[in-house]
Parts: C-alpha cells; structure tokens; sequence
C-alpha cells in the first residue's frame, strides 16, 4: 500500500525542542535536519522530514503522540 | 582487493596506506571545494541526494536512480566495515583524533550531545572544526590515540561495528561506531541496497563442531548474517550477508567463529 506522510514544519515548530516522533516510530521513519547551515554559526532551528516513509508499518504512534498534531499519514 | 585497494592501496589495504590521512589528500580536498566540484558539506548533500532517490524506491526507474547515488557516493562520502584490530592500526596512522558526537544519532534517534559521543573525526582538518559548528554540535575532544583504542573497545563491547568514512574520496575524515537503524550507512546499504557503505575486507567464518548453539552471535550481528537453527542446536553464517565486522568473533566463549580474508573465497571475493 503506497503511504504518504507528511508534517506540516510550520505546525511542529522547532522540532529540536521536541523530538517525540524520533523516538516513539518503531521504524525509524523521521529524521531531523538543521534548518540552516551556515560557517560558524548553529542552526537554530530543527525540522523533520519522513525521510523512511516506505518503511512504516501504519502503527499511528507518531500521529497520536504528535503535541502538535503536525503529522499526517495519507495511504492512497 | 577492492576497488579502492586498487586505486589508494599502493599494495596495502587502502585504509592502512597513510597518504589517505596526510595533509596533502586535505589540500587536494579544499582545492576541489574551490573549483566547485566537492560541495563543502558531503554530508548535508549526500542527505538531500538519499531523500531524493529514495522516492523512487521500488519504482521502475530505482534501478538507475541508485546507481547515479552510489557514483555520487563513491565520489564523495561512502564507508568500509573495518574490524576492531584493523581500526586499532588505523589508530596508530591517522593523526589527529578528536571525539565527536554522532550525527545520525541526532538526526534519527534525537540523542542529545552528551550521550552522543560516538564518532571520530581524524585528519589535519579537525584543526579547523569550527569553522562548522552544526557539524560537531557538542563540540570536540582531542585525545591520544590509545584513548581511542580503549574507547574503540569498549564500543565493540556494546556491540557496535566499526566503518570509516570518507569526506573527497580517498581522503578519510571519520570513524564511527554504528548500529542498525540509526546509522545511515546500515541503513541505506541493508535496506535499499545503496552501496554508501562497503563490505569489510574480511568475512565470518564457523568452525559447527566448537559452536554450543548459545546464539550469543546471533544478537551481535547488526546485518541479519547469523541464523540459529533449534533442531542443530548451532548456527549457521551467511557470508553472502556477513560485513566481516568481527562482531561475533569477539562475543563467541568457545572461539568458534574466525575472520578470514574475503579473497580466499571466489564467489565473495568481489561482493563488496
Ligand atoms: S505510523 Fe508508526 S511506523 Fe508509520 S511513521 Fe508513524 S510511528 Fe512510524
Ligand atoms: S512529534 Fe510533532 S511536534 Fe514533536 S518534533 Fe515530531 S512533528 Fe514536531
Ligand atoms: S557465540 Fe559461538 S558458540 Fe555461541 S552460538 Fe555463536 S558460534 Fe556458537
Ligand atoms: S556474521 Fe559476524 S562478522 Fe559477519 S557481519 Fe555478522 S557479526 Fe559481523
């Protein structure tokens, strides 16, 4: 079945504060990215991407356990 | 020998000739940055490029879409399964050392920087870490290179495999101490079949007669290599799947399991 995920950035905010999803997918879907990347400096900001998406298993975790109802699962 | 044996080996195992550690492969590293044809980051780039392939995963066009990432890979960032006591050599070769934290750590499991130091960052470049302080977030320790051994040790303990990594082939820039999901390099190569991360020069091989059937390896094995078979009450070694880590090797009580060079058997000697 072809899964869609998608987390609406803007919902989660600064996803470094957070972190729940990344550890509650028992699949290892999400990951974390810097929002900015530049010399000398760190980024402030965090952002995740559901970069393993064809390897969830639809357990719901993420959405559920998501404070800020930032994910969507969408199977087609 | 693999291909990189071939190229940087100069009749070595390409990870232990120190010119691919020494300041001139540096040099010729920020020469390409200049000139454009090695962007700054590997890491970030090659991050962007995987998500992007990975879209096509199980599509008909994934055949080509994972080729032209691996040549990027090959080109720019990959890694190589090395064994504990062939790391130990590298140890004693590439110079400096600095503990880093791990990047795939933080990015897959959120760890934070303090329960994160699981990475090396080695070569002349580490000098100039701050320049890029998002890429050692926590920051780095410079230490000796028997810290390092013991550290690499009691990371073998726990049960982690060792790679290195390249940053502007062939220049080697990190070691790290992985484990499936989290590491990328696993991941990417295990589950997808993208080779960003090379099988070791060596494989597993069992002596059945000395195995008790205590499956201690089984749970060593970060690369589904080892089975356990009730009814023998043994396992058994897939070499097509074995990395040659030595994971298992190092866990056995009865000394049952030994690495041998990959080259000595035909049908692996290539399968890297
Ligand atoms: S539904 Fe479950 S497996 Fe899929 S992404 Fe969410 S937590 Fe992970
Ligand atoms: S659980 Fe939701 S809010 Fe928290 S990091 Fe993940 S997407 Fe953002
Ligand atoms: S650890 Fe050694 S004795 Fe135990 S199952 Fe594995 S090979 Fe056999
Ligand atoms: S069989 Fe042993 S040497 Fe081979 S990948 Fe598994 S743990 Fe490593």
């Amino acid at each position: 079945m072809p899964i869609r995920i998608e987390v609406d950035t803007e919902k989660c905010g600064n996803a470094m504060e957070c972190k729940i999803c990344l550890r509650v997918c028992p699949q290892r879907v999400f990951m974390m990215f810097p929002s900015t990347y530049e010399k000398y400096k760190l980024s402030e900001r965090f952002y995740i991407r559901p970069v393993h998406a064809v390897a969830c298993v639809l357990c719901n975790l993420c959405v559920e356990k998501c404070p800020k109802g930032a994910i969507r699962i969408i199977t087609q | 020998m693999c291909d990189w044996c071939i190229k940087h080996g100069e009749g070595k195992l390409w990870y232990l000739n120190a010119k691919n550690y020494a300041r001139k492969m540096y040099r010729e590293r920020k020469r390409a940055e200049l000139t454009g044809k090695v962007e700054f980051d590997p890491l970030k780039l090659i991050m962007e490029q995987l998500e992007n392939a990975l879209k096509y995963y199980g599509t008909e066009r994934w055949p080509t879409i994972k080729k032209q990432i691996e040549n990027f890979c090959h080109a720019v960032h990959f890694g190589q399964v090395v064994p504990l006591e062939d790391l130990k050599a590298i140890l004693d070769i590439a110079w400096p050392i600095a503990r880093i934290t791990c990047a795939c750590r933080r990015m897959v499991y959120g760890l934070e920087d303090e329960e994160n130091f699981y990475c090396f960052g080695i070569g002349v470049g580490m000098y100039k870490w701050e320049r890029w302080p998002e890429n050692y977030r926590g920051g780095v320790e410079f230490i000796s290179p028997d810290e390092a051994k013991r550290l690499v040790e009691e990371f073998n303990k726990k049960g982690l495999v060792h790679t290195i990594w390249v940053f502007g082939t062939p220049y080697i820039g990190g070691i790290c101490n992985c484990e499936y999901p989290v590491c990328l390099g696993i991941r990417n190569r295990v589950d997808y079949g993208i080779k960003i991360l090379l099988k070791g020069h060596y494989v597993a091989v069992l002596d059945p007669e000395k195995c008790n059937g205590c499956r201690r390896c089984v749970a060593r094995c970060q690369f589904g290599a080892i089975k356990y078979s009730p009814s023998m009450n043994k396992v058994v070694i897939d070499m097509k799947k074995c990395f040659g880590c030595g994971l298992c090797v190092t866990a056995c009580p009865r000394g049952a399991i030994r690495l041998e060079r990959r080259e000595k058997f035909p049908a692996i000697a290539n399968d890297w």
